[in-house]
């Protein structure tokens, strides 16, 4: 007993010390740093972009009306799915000298996509026009969700006040998923809202992931409607010394294991979670490793 | 009434059935299990942690050890996921190379969890079959890449060797043969009355807590809900390809072993076209700088693998390492119904639950 005590005292000793020489080192870093830090990447770099994305969507929102004029929309789809997804790009270009026969195909499963989107639309025909209407351009134009975002908005503005959202950008650098930032206190009620909302029904818990942005913490989810179609993802900004927050582990059971690692991984506390523990470290781990200033504690390795 | 005793059990970490180290401690009332816990993280090597510290093509060895049964999605999703970031473009004949790759991995991958699934439940030679025809493809994916389970074969950009000659005509041969071997698989295991009974019926579960659960793959799709990524969300070349997305509406185990063995199918029907299309000239790596630098800013981008949705998250600051990097484990996110799919079983039922699943551990602990 004595000498698991004393093991345990070391062990804290050690983390203790680790701890201290990191945030020396960490603030030495800081000093050295200039403006173009990961806080300002991470969170302000898509922002600015939000504008060049709406006027680009409003773009395409137009040309797809056009198309629509025509009547012609298989064919269009065929080759706006082609400029909108950045791996596809190199068909566009090869297609012209390669075979008719190939972009017979597409056109014909396009076609035959189309017509089960329809079906599929047919079937949930309780959702409002605005839902109609972005699940027809969503189909035409997968990547441009500025429909979606507004939508959200709305939604959102209805139930909450439209201050809640902190942020809502498209975030280009990701397959333009709309994403939205909230203040920590508001993280839980607005999941809910964009849970239980019957027009945005965000059923399906994808992933959660915690990140260390050495000024604050994040935690990012992204949430998905399999009725709908549509991803979100939803983040807020945490106290890095203290980092809590709400859990949301009674609105999506799959919750609890990504909150778990989170907590084991970077200390993210999630109140609310029954059973919150160290998943993959084990309780008597010291330190949270996906931390930036973590410093491991290496028993066997001894110099002296 | 006979007088019971409740008991604890400790499964693994070190069992064969629970196909690598994964423990569950169990209490059984009699025969009926009445609490379960999953214990997890014996096969932790912190993955995100070292990539931190990593260039974006020094990462790629480390994916494949994450889902070392498909080990080709997995390096696919982090290629994809930078890709995505930085903007790079991928030559179509190199997508072609990773489609046809990537769905012989899915092929390998399905038998593998066939075989070892009807072991756990008794049945000997299905696994002799199945590993016979897996032996096939990793000779073919030997022969690609030069291993037979961590592959390391993709890069950002495209792939890093090109098809060797007389290889595409092989893999050709193979796909009839798969088909018959398939309706073999059927009459030999799956058309069996025993195993059928030992699986209908078990494991059962809702769409509605699918969905809660977080689940993917063949676990969602056997409630009847459309989740396979490569239709909802097509990435890569999949919308050049006509195939079937398999479904089935029972949600227990039997309709869990339907789906995957009807995904092989359409493996083999996606790399039959791919196989008709593929380019005959053209480069396998896109325009890449030596030192691959994403722009600031982070993605998120999901592919389906044999077990479910898989995604990486990458956020960049600028520099050759990634600042944060963090994958979505379907196995993961998988086995977290186990608890809830186990309470009020009988134990005989256990390891027929678990095997359903189809987790690999490499992929639960990251």
């Amino acid at each position: 007993m004595a000498d698991e005590k004393n093991i345990g005292e070391l062990k804290k000793e050690a983390a203790a010390k680790a701890k201290a020489a990191a945030l020396a080192k960490l603030n030495r870093e800081k000093e050295q740093k200039d403006k173009n830090t990961v806080q300002k990447s991470s969170t302000s770099g898509p922002v600015v972009k939000i504008n060049a994305n709406v006027r680009k969507s409003q773009e395409i929102k137009t040309k797809i009306d056009d198309v629509e004029n025509k009547k012609d929309f298989a064919k269009e789809k065929a080759t706006t799915t082609v400029k909108a997804n950045p791996t596809v790009q190199q068909t566009k270009g090869s297609a012209k000298e390669y075979k008719d026969e190939e972009k017979e195909k597409a056109i014909a499963l396009a076609k035959e996509k189309v017509a089960a989107a329809a079906k599929a639309k047919g079937t949930s025909s309780s959702v409002a026009g605005i839902t109609n209407e972005i699940s027809d351009k969503k189909i035409e134009v997968s990547s441009v969700n500025q429909p979606l975002l507004d939508l959200i908005k709305k939604e959102v503005g209805n139930n909450l006040g439209s201050n809640i959202i902190e942020e809502l950008y498209i975030n280009k650098l990701s397959k333009d998923i709309p994403t939205l930032i909230v203040n920590k206190n508001n993280f839980y009620k607005l999941a809910k809202v964009l849970k239980e909302n019957k027009n945005l029904d965000f059923d399906y818990f994808n992933h959660l992931h915690g990140t260390d942005f050495q000024t604050h913490m994040e935690v990012y989810i992204q949430i998905r409607s399999y009725k709908n179609g549509y991803d979100l993802a939803l983040k807020t900004k945490l106290n890095r010394e203290y980092p809590e927050v709400d859990s949301l582990t009674s609105l999506w059971e799959g919750a609890s294991w990504p909150e778990s690692e989170a907590f084991d991984l970077l200390g993210i506390k999630f109140n609310g979670n029954p059973d919150l523990h160290r998943i993959f470290l084990g309780e008597s781990w010291v330190g949270h490793p996906l931390r930036k200033d973590y410093q491991p504690y290496e028993e066997e390795v001894v110099s002296e | 009434m006979i007088r019971t005793e409740e008991m604890l059990l400790n499964v693994g970490p070190q069992h064969p059935s629970t196909h690598g180290v994964f423990r569950l401690v169990i209490k059984i009332d009699g025969e009926i299990i009445t609490e379960a816990k999953p214990v997890i993280g014996y096969l932790h090597r912190g993955t995100e942690k070292l990539a931190e510290n990593l260039q974006y093509t020094q990462i790629i060895p480390y994916t494949d050890r994450m889902d070392y049964v498909s080990a080709m999605t997995t390096n696919y999703v982090f290629c994809h996921a930078v890709e995505t970031l930085a903007g790079i473009e991928v030559p179509e004949r190199a997508e072609y190379i990773r489609v046809i790759s990537m769905e012989l991995s899915r092929i390998a991958s399905h038998l593998v969890w066939f075989g070892t699934f009807l072991l756990d439940l008794g049945a000997v030679s299905p696994f002799l079959f199945a590993f016979r025809e897996r032996e096939m493809i990793l000779n073919f994916l030997n022969e690609l890449t030069g291993a037979r389970l961590t592959f390391n074969y993709m890069r950002v950009g495209g792939v890093k060797w090109d098809v060797p000659e007389g290889w595409l005509e092989k893999v050709k041969d193979f796909i009839p043969y798969m088909r018959e071997q398939l309706s073999g698989y059927h009459n030999l295991a799956i058309g069996n009355e025993i195993v059928q009974s030992r699986l209908k019926g078990i494991g059962k579960y809702t769409p509605k807590e699918a969905i809660s659960y977080s689940l993917s793959g063949a676990n969602l799709r056997c409630t009847g809900i459309h989740s396979d990524v490569r239709k909802i969300k097509p990435y890569s070349i999949y919308e050049h390809f006509n195939f079937k997305e398999a479904i089935r509406n029972e949600g227990d185990c039997w309709s869990r072993l339907e789906c995957r063995i009807e995904e092989i199918s359409e493996s083999l029907n996606i790399i039959e076209q791919a196989i008709e299309q593929f380019p005959k000239t053209g480069e396998i790596l896109g325009k890449v700088p030596k030192i691959i630098k994403a722009p600031p800013g982070e993605t998120y981008v999901s592919i389906e693998s044999p077990r479910g949705e898989i995604s990486c998250y990458i956020a960049s600051d600028g520099k050759k390492e990634p600042y944060r990097v963090k994958f979505r484990r379907p196995s993961f996110h998988n086995l977290q119904i186990l608890p809830k799919l186990l309470i009020g079983q009988n134990i005989s039922n256990l390891i027929v639950i678990l095997g359903a699943i189809d987790i690999i551990l490499g992929e639960v602990d990251g």
